[in-house]
């Protein structure tokens, strides 16, 4: 084996060092990011909505201002890497009781939240945002009639968060789904 | 007077230094064919990955075309450096090459399974089952078409 032979595997052995190193390394990476999308889970809490009540002469009602304000919980629990948390998502519809039976109309069209800083929920962190979505552009009239008794209650449905894992940017975003059924105490109420 | 004595040479009639010199050399050889034969299979592999993971592997980015012509070339180094092998061993070892490289792949993919961190992903395991087998599909005949051409080269 001539000296040339000899420098040529040599290289080649270096780049395959390089690539034993490549393939550790994604196969950690990829561990440590499955696992952070897996751990990382947020959920909608303390959901509040208020609302004006217009009474008209005729004995008919309707609704106007809606003010609902809502938790995001964000937790990183037993994720290894941090989160980067840029924008929430939700909408809200209202639940109408009449003569017993159970219609659903919506209040809000899409509310949305782009946060100005990306919230970061650091591995094991438990992060709550607050937020506030205020609807004074629809007047919620029009299924209101007053020979049927009725009640509003409220439902959140099909919200959303956008979430990119730290040190990963050029990965694509991730999405977790919010959501939150109703109960007969919420909607009674 | 007791004549002292002698022992016959067994050893070294049993195993006479050219002997032990063409042990010697076959065991370096051999040494260095596994490590041509490893080597070709982490560049391959680690090639393949950073195109299908590019966001997560430590390399420039991998364009598709690369992807092709990176196991022909490392196929065709290996045909050319095992000059001292016979041409069926060389096709065998472009065969040893592709199947380590594809073991790799397999389990840096499946690093995830296998460690229980994504072991109920369902979605996840799928999805690196659809690029193993993309894996094998491209990895084996580029690398052996450059190993037989490295070696016909070497052989003319």
């Amino acid at each position: 084996m001539g000296p040339t032979t000899k420098a040529v595997i040599a290289i080649y052995l270096i780049f395959a060092l390089y690539s034993g190193f490549a393939v550790v390394s994604v196969a950690h990476n990829n561990s440590q990011v499955i696992s952070t999308t897996i751990h990382f889970s947020a959920s909608i809490q303390n959901i509040n909505v208020t609302y004006d009540t217009i009474q008209y002469p005729d004995g008919a009602k309707s609704y106007k201002n809606f003010r609902i304000t809502a938790d995001i919980i964000m937790s990183g629990r037993d994720a290894p890497l941090d989160v980067r948390v840029y924008d929430v998502s939700y909408s809200v519809a209202i639940m109408v009781v009449e003569d017993g039976k159970m219609g659903m109309k919506s209040v809000g069209s899409f509310n949305f939240y782009s946060m100005a800083d990306p919230v970061i929920v650091n591995s094991g962190q438990t992060i709550t945002y607050h937020t506030t979505v205020n609807i004074t552009d629809q007047h919620f009239a029009e299924v209101i009639n007053s020979s049927y008794t009725r009640n509003l209650g409220y439902w959140l449905v099909s919200g959303g968060l956008n979430y990119q894992i730290s040190g990963f940017e050029n990965l694509p975003k991730n999405k977790i789904m919010l959501s939150r059924n109703y109960s007969d105490a919420e909607l009674m109420q | 007077m007791k004549s002292r004595m002698k022992f016959p040479d067994i050893y070294s009639r049993l195993w006479p230094r050219k002997k032990l010199e063409d042990i010697r050399n076959r065991k370096t050889d051999y040494m260095i064919r596994a490590a041509l034969i490893a080597g070709t299979a982490l560049i391959d592999a680690a090639v393949f990955l950073a195109m299908v993971l590019p966001d997560l592997a430590p390399m420039p980015s991998v364009t598709s075309g690369l992807v092709f012509m990176i196991p022909v070339g490392t196929g065709l180094l290996l045909g050319l450096l095992l000059t001292a092998e016979s041409y069926k061993i060389r096709a065998i070892s472009g065969l040893y090459a592709i199947i380590l490289s594809c073991t790799i792949v397999f389990l840096t993919l499946y690093w995830p399974i296998l460690s229980g961190v994504a072991s109920d992903f369902g979605f996840y395991i799928l999805w690196s089952m659809k690029w193993i087998m993309i894996a094998a599909i491209i990895i084996t005949p580029t690398t052996l078409m450059g190993v037989l051409i490295g070696g016909s080269t070497a052989e003319y």
